[in-house]
């Protein structure tokens, strides 16, 4: 990008961070909901012992583990999911007033984009770190490194479901997919309780799900589906920045 | 004008107001076959799993539980933000603040029905599950309607902003969906106290067992009546009307 480009960007970037950091209620949200939704399962969910098969570096293994553990491997990504892909969604719906003004002025709309991508980038690095440390409260995943990996992979996949849908869906339409999916595809089909159907593979929470587990859980981590996850991110975003021009 | 064919007509207005937007319409009609159907897909096979304890049916009550009080949650919600302008100008144009308030409730509880109403048909048709009280069975879903709506009208008239609003509702919902199903076994009884634990029990029975509980009943009703207190008393202290 050429350095007026760069700097169009990074000046939306600052006029719609600005937009956020006057919004405390905003901010607050972003802090209190994972400790209360990650904490609350936490404190909910009883030590039982359970078996589950997991991913591994060397294909599945059976693991003997606690609810909460299983749970909460579960509960950050979720959390991510929820909260990136809503503020990603309403962050391109709610700019809308201030990017049409920045074309009038020269912007571009793939900058205009990139700005936001930026911005939720900053937010979801505030969702990561208050859901790791929540999670850590109640367990300590066996490879902490790969388990907040898996966090940023669930956070950025559906920050940018949220940035694409909000380009074209409705909000009230807008925020129950990004609540229905998300739940479904990380936390109901992501529990490795039982034999989930062949399609859930191809749902985009899928690899950022089985990564969480194999990292909470697992001796050797899956690394197989870091690298799925970061590809779905890339997609995703792609087909994103795509329609953005497209529009 | 009198205030019942005022109320008609706010009422009315707002109806129309959410029936225009196609995606609206196709939210009432495509959601709940289809949250139904995904939790059995997802529920199902975690049933099977050793230490789960789920009731029979639970994929099919959850969804249908789900299917109803999100989405009438969202419809409170939007309902309060977005129509607060309009509203100021029905004020302006005679209209007294406590009316305008009741024709917003209204509406909220029409489509709350509404939305409860097409979920029991699908739930009816689309399952296995045949209520064993048909009856008692839509008062359980149109309950859960009825206290998700409020709870949506309370975060409106607390945040007036859709997004931190949204966030909220998810997050309880989230939680209270999951919970109520039973997935997770926990012997905490505070699961007891969010919003779709009794409408569930009150489903459950009307379905399986036939029976409705008076106590039951109360409590959907008194949760009802107090969120609907404070959904006023935020409206009106929000200063959204006056």
């Amino acid at each position: 990008m050429a350095r007026g480009g760069q700097s169009r960007v990074r000046t939306a970037t600052v006029v719609a961070g600005k937009e956020v950091l006057r919004d405390p209620v905003l901010l607050g949200l972003l802090v209190f909901l994972p400790v209360y939704f990650i904490g609350l399962w936490g404190w909910l969910v009883p030590t039982d012992e359970v078996r589950v098969a997991v991913a591994t570096a060397d294909g599945t293994a059976t693991v003997d583990t606690d609810l909460v553990s299983l749970m909460l491997a579960l509960m950050g990504p979720v959390t991510g999911a929820l909260l990136v892909g809503i503020a990603g969604m309403f962050l391109v719906q709610r700019s809308r007033g201030i990017d049409e003004r920045l074309r009038v002025v020269g912007f571009r709309g793939a900058e205009l984009l990139v700005a936001r991508l930026c911005l939720l980038a900053a937010v979801t690095a505030v969702v990561v770190a208050v859901s790791l440390a929540v999670t850590l409260v109640y367990s300590v995943p066996e490879h902490p490194g790969w388990f907040l990996l898996s966090l940023v992979v669930a956070g950025a996949t559906y920050g940018s479901v949220g940035v694409l849908a909000g380009q074209f869906i409705d909000r009230m339409a807008g925020v129950y997919l990004l609540l229905f999916v998300p739940m479904f595809d990380i936390l109901l089909l992501g529990l490795p309780l039982g034999e989930s159907p062949g399609w859930a593979d191809w749902l985009p929470g899928h690899h950022a799900a089985e990564l969480a587990v194999s990292a909470s859980l697992s001796e050797t981590v899956a690394v197989s589906h870091a690298g799925w996850g970061v590809v779905v991110v890339a997609v995703v975003s792609a087909v994103a920045l795509l329609a953005s021009l497209v529009q | 004008m009198a205030v019942a064919p005022r109320q008609r007509a706010a009422v009315g207005a707002g109806l129309r107001a959410f029936l225009r937007k196609p995606m609206n319409v196709a939210l009432l009609v495509a959601l709940p076959p289809a949250v139904i159907f995904m939790y059995e897909l997802a529920v199902d096979p975690i049933s099977a799993a050793p230490g789960i304890d789920l009731t029979p049916g639970a994929a099919d009550l959850g969804g249908a539980l789900f299917a109803t009080a999100f989405l009438a949650g969202l419809l409170g919600l939007f309902q309060v933000v977005g129509t607060a302008q309009s509203d100021r100008r029905l004020v302006v144009c005679g209209y007294h603040p406590a009316e305008v308030l009741l024709a917003r409730l209204l509406t909220v509880l029409i489509a709350g029905g509404l939305v409860a109403g097409i979920t029991f048909v699908t739930f009816w048709v689309r399952t296995d599950v045949t209520p064993a009280r048909p009856l008692v069975a839509f008062g359980a879903l149109l309950g859960a309607a009825l206290v998700y709506a409020l709870v949506g009208v309370c975060l409106g008239a607390l945040f007036g902003r859709e997004l931190e609003g949204s966030l909220v509702l998810v997050f309880l919902a989230d939680i209270d969906s999951f919970g109520s199903i039973g997935v997770v076994p926990t012997e905490s009884a505070v699961l007891d106290y969010f919003p779709l634990a009794t409408p569930h029990d009150m489903l459950h029975e009307a379905v399986y067992g036939g029976t409705v509980s008076g106590g039951d009943v109360a409590t959907v009703l008194g949760y009802a009546g107090a969120l609907a207190v404070l959904g006023v008393v935020l409206v009106a202290h929000g200063g959204d009307l006056t």
